[in-house]
């Protein structure tokens, strides 16, 4: 009899235990299961790929400077420039500019005028390949460096100039001053050749014309 | 792109906006014994610093081949594609990025290049864009310059290109289409006028694959300008080019 009452007490509290302890269990169970991992739990991202991050190949600006455009003088130029960016050594220049020439020193003297209006304003376009040569990097005061680069470019386009079209040839050399990662101040000389214009040159002897351009320039990279 | 520039117009009128703009960055794990840091996106540029084994990095920006990336302890430093292929993602497998090479050659979609050369004596200077509706097929739309002593001609025009054999390093192909020249007088000769003519035209070339996106290629063409006198003008084009494809 007592057997029996101890029996189903047991089996009484046993059932009214069981799935307490079963729940506790699980409860455990799952706390295992949520606790931290080994890895590092605030990595939320599946798997790496190139486009999660940004990437900064293209670089675009403005420029502005002095140009010499042989028998015109020196006049201010301006213009805007990109550059792809293909590997660290080399870039994909593109660069439109414009100036307007002043007066040929036979126009000083003698009362006479060679070029009018639009003639005057030279605009050119060129595509160029550069070559990041001396990478380094510049301190100013105490704290402050910022990465360089003298880059070498090359290349070719066209002018327009004198009611003329002429292929013109570039090369010039630069020094790339990273500011930030994204922003760049730059130094750049560059030497346009072309054929001169047929008011200068009525013989059409072909001669070329070295155009010395000093520019100083922003770029932003995106 | 439009990011940045906002940043730009936001960064000239307050200093303070940086900070709100900083973004969770992708991080990797270092297995290496240690990864170098460097301070600039380029071998020429200096190691300062090295990460160990075991530590993570957050990846910040990439330039050409390079990935600036930020220690646990905020510094930051430049590691080159190779180190940081040897790194592991957050789901504990090596880091591999997609490389544009001799596979993707054969699947290539568009192409962008310039081209020189010389247009009946007179020097051409171009630019094309290629779309390839399949890899034999493709449509390609090239502005040009050709700039002589006597005259100046800018033309636009429209090919269809056939490559029999796309996926050879060395690819022929065919190519028809026309398009518009207008030619325009020196200076010195004033009494003439511009003029804009018709043109068709028919060529063969081939490109050839250097390296990773970029081909190099040659092209003959045979121009017919369509003039409104009795003869038609004739011209031949001879060019070589560089582009690349995406």
């Amino acid at each position: 009899m007592d057997n029996r009452l101890l029996g189903l007490f047991l089996s009484v509290a046993t059932a009214c235990f069981l799935p307490a302890t079963t729940t506790f269990a699980a409860e455990e169970e799952t706390n295992i299961v949520e606790e931290a991992p080994v890895i590092d739990p605030s990595i939320v991202r599946l798997g790496l790929k190139e486009a999660d991050i940004e990437s900064m190949d293209i670089e675009a600006g403005l420029y502005v400077g002095y140009m010499s455009v042989e028998n015109f003088g020196t006049d201010a130029v301006y213009g805007v420039r990109g550059a792809w960016h293909v590997t660290e050594d080399l870039f994909i220049e593109a660069q439109y500019g414009m100036t307007s020439v002043g007066k040929t020193s036979y126009e000083e003297l003698a009362p006479a005028t060679l070029l009018t209006g639009d003639d005057r304003d030279l605009i050119y376009y060129n595509l160029s390949l550069g070559f990041n040569a001396l990478p380094g990097e510049v301190f100013i005061g105490e704290n402050n460096a910022f990465n360089t680069d003298i880059y070498f470019l090359a290349g070719a386009g066209t002018t327009e100039f004198a009611g003329d079209r002429e292929f013109t040839i570039n090369i010039g050399a630069g020094l790339r001053l990273i500011a930030l990662d994204w922003i760049a101040v730059h130094l750049m000389m560059q030497d346009l050749i072309f054929e001169k214009p047929a008011v200068i040159d009525p013989a059409d002897s072909g001669e070329a014309s070295h155009n010395m351009q000093y520019t100083t320039s922003v770029t932003v990279f995106f | 792109m439009f990011a940045r520039i906002l940043i730009v117009i936001t960064l000239a009128c307050s200093f303070g906006v940086g900070t709100a703009l900083a973004t969770d960055y992708p991080s990797v794990e270092v297995v290496d014994a240690y990864l170098d840091l460097r301070t600039g996106p380029g071998r020429g540029y200096p190691k300062v610093q090295i990460v160990e084994r075991g530590d993570y990095i957050e990846i910040m920006v990439q330039k050409t081949d390079w990935f600036k990336v930020r220690t646990k302890k905020g510094f930051e430093g430049w590691v080159s594609r190779e180190d940081m292929e040897r790194t592991l993602d957050p789901d504990g497998d090596q880091v591999a990025f997609d490389k544009v090479g001799e596979d993707e050659w054969a699947h290539r979609r568009w192409e962008a290049g310039v081209k020189l050369g010389d247009f009946e004596g007179n020097t051409m200077i171009a630019g094309l864009l290629g779309y390839y509706f399949t890899q034999n097929l493709s449509a390609e739309l090239t502005v040009a310059e050709a700039l002589g002593s006597f005259s100046d001609g800018q033309l636009v025009n429209l090919s269809l290109t056939h490559q029999p054999w796309p996926q050879w390093r060395v690819s022929p192909y065919f190519t028809i289409g026309g398009g518009a020249i207008k030619i325009s007088p020196e200076a010195r000769f004033v009494q003439t006028r511009d003029r804009t003519d018709q043109t068709v035209h028919a060529g063969l070339g081939a490109r050839v694959y250097i390296t990773r996106q970029f081909m190099l290629r040659g092209e003959y063409r045979s121009n017919t300008v369509l003039t409104d006198v009795d003869d038609n003008l004739e011209i031949e084009e001879w060019t070589i080019g560089f582009s690349a494809f995406f």
